[in-house]
């Protein structure tokens, strides 16, 4: 008998990926879903010796029991309302689809499904692209995605098209029991084009839920994508996230991850910049508290000459919580003239806090510009002090303060009852530290 | 208006007010000269109430009340400013989002319904215009890159927005060329009346012929050693402050 099957972690991990297992396969995707299988067959949960894993333990979501999530498709959805936001939207409560609402005079072409309920059309692309970016056997999360998942949103945006309004895909976990939810997001922007996705994450309850999303990104030349990550799904919401970006040539991006509350968050951001000219830019801000635990894990492959990128991820931590943020730039032999900056800034607002922060650069390429840095610090007690010297509160201070710091993260978005929005979930949430 | 009696004041257990007596009254503008280290800027920072400072004997009441069992804020709410030495910079907080807190809090403090946002952009743009602040400046951020005339001029300008009962200038002349310093003082003249008062700390009486004094006060080792007219400023500069040291000492 081989003792390694039987071992404690291959036991907690088989029992993990059982709680999973659904018999309703989606429509496309079929090899890849009998690979992923496969994978998870002999699959292990990555421990704190798993070097990308080493400052965030899973025994939180480990340890707990995820059931299947009821279906509360006609509960009220004001909590994920962003006001005055005029956006084509598609709702997920509990993982299942709630709605599709596009607004008048949208462009027949662009295409905004449910994986449940897709054309043909969409099918055939998605059979096409449907982890081609993400390969089924990455690591054990994508596997369990794409061997069980079923749920997810496409969002195609044919070549030459400019879609005007943002797209919002919005989550709501409203449940009294602890939920497993799996999601995946298939975007593609065709040549020329470009498009604004808003995708938010809310709860109504305080009740433990995990969800697993995989996210594949394809922004094809000269095409441009601003995507806006907003996760405020309560302190007892876990969420892991595989997102994998292929730009092409002359395509822009930017991304802006924003966690307000989660008790294990897991952000992985890969781009992979396959083409000249190419800029990716991304942001990411985390406002935390209590035990909260938020993890930043980004990659940007510069593969070809002349691309650039830009990171800037911004922090605040309270309580007894913990940001982990690692940024690996990667820039292959064939890619000079690339630029590449990244920064990780975090404030720490008391002792118990934890800030772990993990740059990386490889470079393969020797005529390019590369930097990186990061800075821990607290909140400036003289600044506080002069701002009370003109009668503000030591309170209201820190706010002032707090959202001035992660003001930058989120600022340049483009879409102003978003940025007001976000702005005004921050201040909230400064009102429940101390 | 403020009556501070035998003050003693220490930070991380070193004694630098060691007794200080000082009366203000309405109307009056007093000057506090002294040599480096004699607990010039340590007094002001007494009086706001930074929290590094331990007050460990003494009284200080202002306008009835007991200013020391006040928080910075409250005291800033209840009529006392202070122009900072050196203006603290705030990245990322524009002038208008921190003037507006500012204004705010003070109304709010005093039961005043909050300004609307067009009447608190035509109060700033008054004051504005009084100490020559430019609406650039306005736009940007709390001091940040500011020059050190603009920095002292913005100090200036927050208290014509206040409108305090006392304020006190802490060195606000240190680093000002001649034109900065004139605009500054014209913003004092300008708001001075029978209401208010003014503590002006230098140290130098430059300052003193742009903002007349009604006394003037020499800070030496944590008290207040002489005071005379104004005069005794121009006594201070052409002579220097070791006769008052041997005076004191004798």
């Amino acid at each position: 008998m081989n003792l390694a099957m039987n071992s404690p972690i291959k036991e907690t991990t088989k029992a993990f990926i059982s709680q999973f297992e659904t018999g309703e396969a989606l429509p496309f995707g079929e090899t890849k879903r009998q690979q992923a299988v496969g994978f998870l067959q002999n699959a292990v949960l990555p421990g704190q010796k798993t070097e990308d894993w080493k400052y965030t333990s899973l025994m939180p979501i480990t340890t707990k029991e995820f059931q299947q999530p009821e279906n509360y498709a006609s509960r009220s959805l004001d909590i994920c309302n962003i006001p005055n936001l005029e956006a084509h939207t598609i709702v997920f409560v509990n993982g299942a689809l709630h709605s599709v609402n596009m607004l008048p005079g949208f462009d027949s072409d662009l295409m905004i499904q449910s994986f449940g309920s897709m054309n043909e059309t969409a099918q055939i692309i998605a059979e096409k692209y449907f982890a081609h970016l993400t390969p089924p056997d990455l690591d054990i999360f994508t596997a369990l995605n794409t061997a069980y998942g079923n749920k997810g949103t496409m969002i195609f945006v044919p070549a030459k098209r400019q879609v005007q309004k943002p797209i919002h895909i919005q989550h709501l976990t409203d449940t009294n029991i602890p939920i497993g939810i799996q999601h995946r997001n298939l975007v593609i922007v065709w040549e020329e084009s470009s498009v604004t996705i808003l995708e938010t994450y809310h709860g109504t309850k305080q009740n433990s839920t995990f969800r697993n999303q995989v996210t594949e990104v394809i922004v094809a030349e000269n095409a441009s994508l601003s995507y806006f990550k907003f996760q405020h799904e309560g302190r007892n919401a876990s969420h892991i996230e595989q997102c994998n970006v292929m730009q092409q040539a002359n395509s822009q991006t930017a991304f802006f991850t924003v966690s307000l509350s989660g008790e294990i968050i897991r952000n992985t951001l890969r781009i992979r910049i396959n083409g000249e000219g190419a800029h990716a830019g991304l942001k990411g801000g985390y406002l935390l508290d209590n035990i909260e635990h938020v993890d930043n894990y980004t990659e940007v492959h510069h593969i070809k000459p002349h691309s650039t990128s830009n990171e800037l991820y911004k922090g605040i931590i309270g309580g007894q919580a913990t940001a982990v943020f690692s940024g690996k730039i990667q820039v292959y032999p064939d890619a000079q003239k690339t630029q590449a900056y990244q920064s990780n800034k975090s404030v720490l607002l008391t002792d118990t806090a934890n800030v772990y922060t993990k740059p990386q650069l490889e470079i393969y390429a020797d005529d390019v510009k590369c930097s990186h840095g990061a800075t821990t610090g607290q909140i400036n007690e003289e600044a506080l002090y002069y701002m009370m010297t003109r009668g503000i509160s030591k309170t209201e201070a820190r706010k002032l303060l707090i959202g001035a710091f992660l003001e930058e993260i989120f600022n340049e978005f483009g879409v102003k009852e978003v940025e007001e929005y976000v702005h005004r979930c921050i201040q909230e949430k400064m009102d429940s530290i101390h | 208006m403020l009556t501070i009696k035998n003050l003693h004041a220490e930070i991380d257990g070193k004694k630098i007010l060691k007794g200080l007596n000082l009366q203000i009254n309405p109307g009056e503008v007093h000057a506090i000269m002294g040599p480096n280290g004699a607990g010039k800027s340590t007094l002001a920072s007494v009086l706001a109430g930074k929290e590094a400072y331990e007050v460990t004997e003494g009284s200080v009441d202002f306008d009835g009340k007991d200013l020391l069992a006040m928080s910075t804020d409250v005291r800033a709410c209840e009529g006392l400013f202070l122009a900072f030495q050196y203006p603290v910079e705030i990245p990322g907080v524009s002038m208008t989002t921190f003037l507006k807190a500012s204004v705010d809090a003070v109304r709010k403090y005093k039961n005043l319904p909050e300004l609307s946002a067009k009447a608190f952009l035509q109060y700033m743009r008054e004051k504005q215009q009084m100490v020559e602040i430019t609406k650039e400046l306005t736009n940007r951020a709390v001091n940040e890159g500011f020059s050190g005339g603009e920095k002292k001029r913005n100090e200036v300008f927050q208290m014509a927005m206040l409108d305090p009962k006392l304020a006190v200038l802490d060195e606000t002349d240190s680093g000002l060329d001649i034109d900065a310093l004139r605009v500054v003082a014209n913003g004092v003249n300008q708001l001075k009346n029978e209401n208010n008062a003014f503590v002006v700390i230098t140290h130098y009486q430059r300052l003193l012929d742009y903002i007349v004094p009604d006394f003037v006060h020499v800070l030496y080792d944590g008290k207040i050693v002489k005071s005379g007219p104004k005069s005794l400023a121009l006594e201070l500069e052409e002579k220097g402050y070791d006769w008052i040291k041997e005076e004191t000492i004798a």
